[in-house]
């Protein structure tokens, strides 16, 4: 491979047809001899000459004109960058994307983005010194022409080399050899490069295409879970809260001496919207309970103030909760009914029209009695309704009805007056 | 006040044409500021000024104390050179420290017009200053105050002492003296006074419940100032070829700490910032809040500027800090921030609601 | 050991006390420090070193194990508002990692070239010290697999963490920290693993060293290249090991309870977290430097220097106590004062006594030459310091 050089005269044995000469290598020992050589190879004109040594010479980079690396400015972009990038995200996250109030400080604040804009900024930098320390130096390279050579081991540890390649068109070995023994150059050698076979091995190519395809498996099978649907139920790795031991409402359980999953409500609470009202005003009747139809303890007027906020209410009550049997109007041909009459429906019982005497002359206390609790086919809809709208619904069915059948006398007289004008 | 530079002695001839006229100049400038402060009759903005600008001196020479102290503490070499400067910077403390004696006299002659917490009528209605009654009286501040020069004799001694013991044999000594770790231990309890004396300004003067501010800031800033008028007065010895041995290296090694304490400086100053600012309790936020709005926002933002983003930039790159000119420009702009810090910590507790003052 | 070795000085060529004792040569300091790595036959003495602690590693991933299989109720933590152990172990662990990034970045810009000697050995107690720093902010979030959501990255609950929490600031400065210090560290070391790669006869080292050491050949211009991105990343770190243990201080220091809400907090956390890292390093380094026959490198002097570091901070560490006790009353806050007496009455002041005597008044031996030149009572003072931390 490698032949030892003696500075004269060169003999070079015939190359091996698989390697070609990369150049020459000197060995000092110590770095004031190597720079001395340095500098007097450099001044002969060689371009491709290189140091190498264990530890940074001081001079070497004057000695052999190294130009500054661009490296802090690739650092300062990377600052930059992380500076930038950190404080924009931060603002975009938190300021527009997802916007969120913490503690009363402005959805975009600079203090509080500053830690994290620095440690960004720090990190980036820090990646950027790193990778261009590998770039600017061609690293990793695992094999070079040097490695091959036994002197170079030592230079790694405590000798120091000059290597100049042969591509350059001032090298010759034989100069190189007078000039760096002059300085005191310890041995010469030639070095060759390895040219015999640059096509990987087929073992290593076999395994390289393998891992290549099994790497693409779980992104394969990721782009098809993505693609397609499926009717399993997802893996569940980590369960979390996906499906947690509970007691359903309405069942039993061994862990309460009554058996009863659900808890009774603990005597003297309120449930929250539940206070206590007047039992008249809540149920519509004076008694303890449901009096007969044409009891005197159904309240005969509605408790609450009647104000026309109260029939705006049970305007629009009326109009969700009765309407779709009962008809806008009243008149028992709501858009359920008469879809269910369309069907032959025979179960269905037509609701009777609420301009019925029957109804005008029930009690209002019987007709919220109604809403609550139903009547017939009716069901009661106390759950739906609070008692306030209930009775806004009574409100607003009495005048309903009064539109059907008012008297000249209920009308006020001016209105009256007004009205026989315009008809 | 009066930079007076003691110049190295073995350049007499220097000392003679130049120390004599500055000092001049010096003293001329104080009698004119006290007239026009007779003149205007305004009690409160003279005492102020006059604590400001006695601050502002005084944190020269121990900024450039500390880096004395520093460097003997550390065994450093490479300071040799323009450590003589630092420790003559250091001995202005002597002079400048007899400065705060009419504040003293003030003090003790019962005027509040500087300090709130000198009206005893007012401390009574006050809970929390008739809390720190302790540690806030006259007797106490003056006793404090004093304690200063005490410290000081005893550092600047030891500092001439060396000066002249290490003379003619110019080397090093091996060992860590003695003399040195006492000079380090007296300078730091002395730069605690300092620190305490800004704090009794600004703290008690915007009667501010619990500011957690002050005291750390204040070693930072000494240091910056300190550093910053040593490049300065190297650039310029050097610069009239007396101090030759000052190479590009040792601008670049002052340079070098200069930015490194001015970004420690910034460092210490929004740590305190963002923590009063993130907490947001309405006794401390105050404080820097009234120094946010009327006109003293635009002093805070000077001030950022000065003391950090513009000397950040302009003293980040290795030739702007091997460059004199650049350097010394540099130093100077901090000096100058220096400078509006003290204003800044002291003018808007003095002002109250006013906004700074622009009629000058 | 060193990123950039320093060509050793003879003392007649300075006169300042050697970096290394003995007549040492470029080569003799490659052949102690490689030596150790080198021996053909793995000592006993190590494989029960290993035994010892990789059982107590083992023992750790099973209390881990056990941790996160019952909940963080372990550690006592039963509220979602404290961390209390885990924040205890977390600071501690960050705090000694300080010293290693101290070590080599700091004194690599005031180019204190004793630092050479050990700033592998830190920086390495550094990363160490980071990965148990992180076992406990990563757990104590509870549902330990759903960690990865402190990151911001686009997700289906269209969500992003809340940048304005100094806990999610804690997330990004350690692990940049962690992150930098292994970058400053492997950087530094390329070369070294090149000298190995040169040295090592088995094929199998060659090949390993030299696949980390990355095709390194020491050229002019691949020094030229590391010597400036070392100097950057050191001038890199040193405001990040600043910054790290201020963001940790700002997760006490930015709430309102007394006795956290103090501006002191980022500058003597610093303070601390060099004082307990350095006493780390004098723990585990005057054990590895008689063990490991490396006497002549790491002298009395860089144990010396390293014991007035700690005395130095511990007297930071102590003036910190003193003007937050000062301010408690200086606040007039009554709030305040109480967090601080009962600091110094209350159930815990065992604990503050404790703090006190190891962290500000045994240090103060160090005073004494005994205490600096004596590696054992050096580090017994050292151990104390490990606790009051």
């Amino acid at each position: 491979m490698s032949t030892t050089v003696e500075p004269t005269p060169v003999t070079t044995d015939e190359p091996e047809p698989a390697s070609r000469l990369f150049g020459a290598i000197a060995i000092f020992e110590s770095a004031e001899k190597l720079l001395s050589a340095a500098t007097a190879l450099k001044q002969s004109g060689l371009t491709k000459l290189e140091a190498h040594t264990p530890y940074p010479v001081h001079g070497i980079d004057e000695a052999l004109r190294i130009a500054p690396t661009r490296l802090p400015w690739v650092v300062l972009a990377g600052a930059l960058i992380g500076a930038g990038g950190a404080f924009a995200m931060q603002h975009w996250m938190n300021g527009i994307d997802y916007p969120f109030l913490i503690s009363g400080k402005p959805l975009m604040s600079i203090p509080s983005s500053i830690p994290v804009t620095f440690e960004v900024a720090i990190l980036l930098a820090a990646f950027a010194a790193f990778f261009g320390v590998l770039l600017f130096n061609g690293l990793p390279r695992l094999a070079h022409p040097l490695f091959r050579t036994q002197v170079f081991r030592r230079v790694t540890s405590d000798q120091f080399a000059l290597v100049a390649e042969s591509d350059d068109p001032r090298f010759d070995e034989l100069r190189f050899g007078v000039i760096t023994t002059e300085h005191g150059a310890t041995s010469v050698e030639s070095i060759e490069q390895d040219v015999s076979s640059v096509a990987m091995p087929t073992l290593l190519k076999a395994a390289g295409v393998s891992l290549v395809a099994l790497a693409l498996i779980p992104p394969v099978l990721i782009a098809q879970a993505r693609a397609t649907t499926s009717e399993k139920p997802r893996i569940h790795p980590i369960q979390d809260m996906d499906f947690q031991a509970k007691f359903k409402a309405q069942t039993t359980s061994p862990f309460f001496d009554d058996g009863r999953a659900m808890r009774l409500q603990i005597s003297g609470t309120v449930a929250r919207g539940d206070m206590p009202i007047d039992p008249a005003i809540s149920t519509g009747y004076t008694s303890d309970a449901p009096p007969g139809p044409e009891s005197s303890q159904w309240l005969d007027s509605i408790p609450i103030s009647p104000t026309i906020e109260l029939m705006a209410r049970g305007r629009e009550r009326f109009n969700i909760f009765c309407a779709a049997c009962h008809g806008r109007g009243g008149d028992g041909d709501g858009i359920v009914t008469v879809r269910a009459l369309e069907l032959q429906q025979g179960t269905w019982v037509k609701p009777i029209s609420l301009h019925d005497r029957s109804v005008r002359d029930q009690p209002d206390g019987r007709l919220f009695n109604t809403i609550t609790n139903g009547v017939r086919k009716m069901p009661g809809y106390a759950s739906q309704i609070k008692p306030e709208d209930r009775w806004a619904i009574v409100l607003y069915l009495r005048a309903l009805q009064s539109s059907r059948n008012a008297q000249p006398a209920d009308v006020p007289a001016d209105v009256l007056e007004t009205l026989r004008e315009t008809n | 006040m009066s930079h007076a530079l003691h110049p190295a002695p073995h350049s007499e001839a220097f000392s003679g044409k130049v120390a004599g006229p500055l000092r001049s100049v010096g003293l001329g400038c104080l009698v004119v500021a006290a007239l026009i402060a007779i003149v205007s009759g305004n009690a409160t903005e003279f005492w102020s000024a006059w604590l400001h600008n006695w601050l502002f001196s005084i944190t020269v020479g121990l900024g450039a104390l500390l880096f004395v102290a520093i460097q003997h503490l550390t065994k450093a070499g490479w300071s040799v050179v323009v450590r003589r400067v630092a420790e003559c910077l250091s001995v202005t403390i002597g002079p400048i420290a007899w400065l705060a004696v009419p504040i003293l006299v003030a003090l003790l002659a019962d005027s509040h017009s500087l300090f709130m917490w000198n009206d005893a009528a007012h401390v009574m209605e006050d809970p929390i200053l008739s809390g720190k009654a302790a540690w806030l009286n006259a007797p106490f501040f003056v006793i404090r105050t004093c304690d200063l020069p005490r410290h000081l004799v005893v550092v600047c001694a030891a500092v001439l002492r060396g000066f002249c013991s290490r003379r003619p044999q110019r080397r090093r000594r091996p060992a860590f003296p003695p003399a040195c770790q006492k000079r380090t231990t007296a300078h730091r309890s002395w730069c605690d006074h300092h620190t305490r004396i800004i704090r009794l300004d600004h703290v008690t003067r915007s009667a501010l419940v619990q500011l957690h501010s002050g005291y750390p800031i204040c070693s930072p800033s000494a240091m910056v100032a300190g550093l910053a008028a040593l490049t300065l007065v190297v650039l310029g010895l050097r610069k009239i070829g007396l101090l030759p041995q000052v190479t590009v290296e040792h601008l670049h090694d002052l340079g070098k700490l200069l930015y490194g304490f001015n970004c420690f400086w910034a460092y210490i100053a929004f740590s305190q910032y963002l923590l009063i600012w993130y907490a947001n309790i309405p006794e401390e936020t105050g404080w820097f809040y009234h120094r946010q709005i009327h006109g003293w926002a635009e002093v805070s933002l000077v001030l950022v500027a000065l003391h950090f983003v513009l000397p950040f930039f302009g003293l980040m790159s290795r030739g702007a800090k091997r460059h004199a000119p650049t350097l010394a420009f540099w130093s100077v702009i901090i000096l100058v921030a220096n400078w509006i810090d003290l204003y800044w910590l002291i003018m808007p507790s003095v002002a109250g609601p006013e906004r700074p003052r622009r009629d000058w | 050991m060193s990123a950039v070795p320093i060509p050793t000085r003879t003392p007649s060529e300075s006169l300042r006390p050697p970096l290394v004792d003995g007549e040492q040569t470029l080569s003799s300091i490659t052949e102690t420090v490689c030596s150790i790595v080198e021996r053909p036959q793995t000592p006993r003495a190590w494989y029960i070193a290993f035994a010892i602690s990789s059982s107590l590693t083992l023992m750790l991933f099973g209390l881990i194990g056990y941790l996160i299989a019952t909940g963080i109720g372990v550690w006592g933590n039963n509220s979602p508002v404290f961390w209390g152990w885990p924040i205890v172990n977390f600071v501690f662990w960050v705090g000694i990692g300080h010293a290693g990034t101290l070590i080599s970045a700091i004194l690599f810009l005031f180019r204190q070239q004793w630092r050479t000697s050990i700033n592998r050995f830190a920086e390495a107690m550094t990363i160490f010290a980071v990965t148990c720093a992180g076992i406990f902010p990563a757990i104590h979030v509870g549902r330990v697999w759903l960690v990865y959501w402190l990151a911001p990255y686009p997700n289906q609950m269209a969500m992003w963490p809340n940048f304005r929490s100094p806990l999610l600031w804690d997330v990004f400065a350690v692990s940049t920290y962690a992150t930098v210090s292994l970058l400053f560290w492997y950087l530094g070391m390329i070369p070294d693993l090149a000298t190995l790669r040169d040295r090592a006869t088995s094929r199998v080292r060659q090949f390993a060293y030299g696949l980390f050491a990355l095709g390194w050949t020491g050229s002019a211009r691949q020094w030229h290249v590391l010597e400036k991105a070392y100097l950057l990343l050191a001038a890199l770190a040193t405001p990040l090991v600043l910054s790290v243990h201020t963001i940790v201080s700002f997760d006490f220091a930015v709430s309102h309870v007394p006795g956290w809400h103090t501006t002191i907090f980022p500058p003597y956390f610093v303070a601390g977290a060099v004082f307990s890292g350095f006493a780390m390093v004098v723990t585990l380094l005057v054990p590895a430097r008689h063990l490991f026959g490396l006497k002549d490198l790491i002298t009395p002097r860089h144990l010396d220097v390293m014991c007035r570091i700690i005395l130095a901070t511990s007297c930071m560490v102590g003036y910190a106590y003193a003007t937050e006790f000062f301010t408690a009353w200086y606040s007039g806050n009554r709030f305040e004062q109480f967090a601080f007496l009962n600091r110094m009455q209350g159930p815990y002041a065992w604990a503050y006594w404790t703090m006190v005597t190891c962290n500000v008044l045994i240090p103060q031996l160090y005073w004494f030459k005994r205490f600096r030149t004596s590696p054992w009572l050096m580090v017994g003072v050292a151990i104390c310091v490990n606790i009051g931390m």
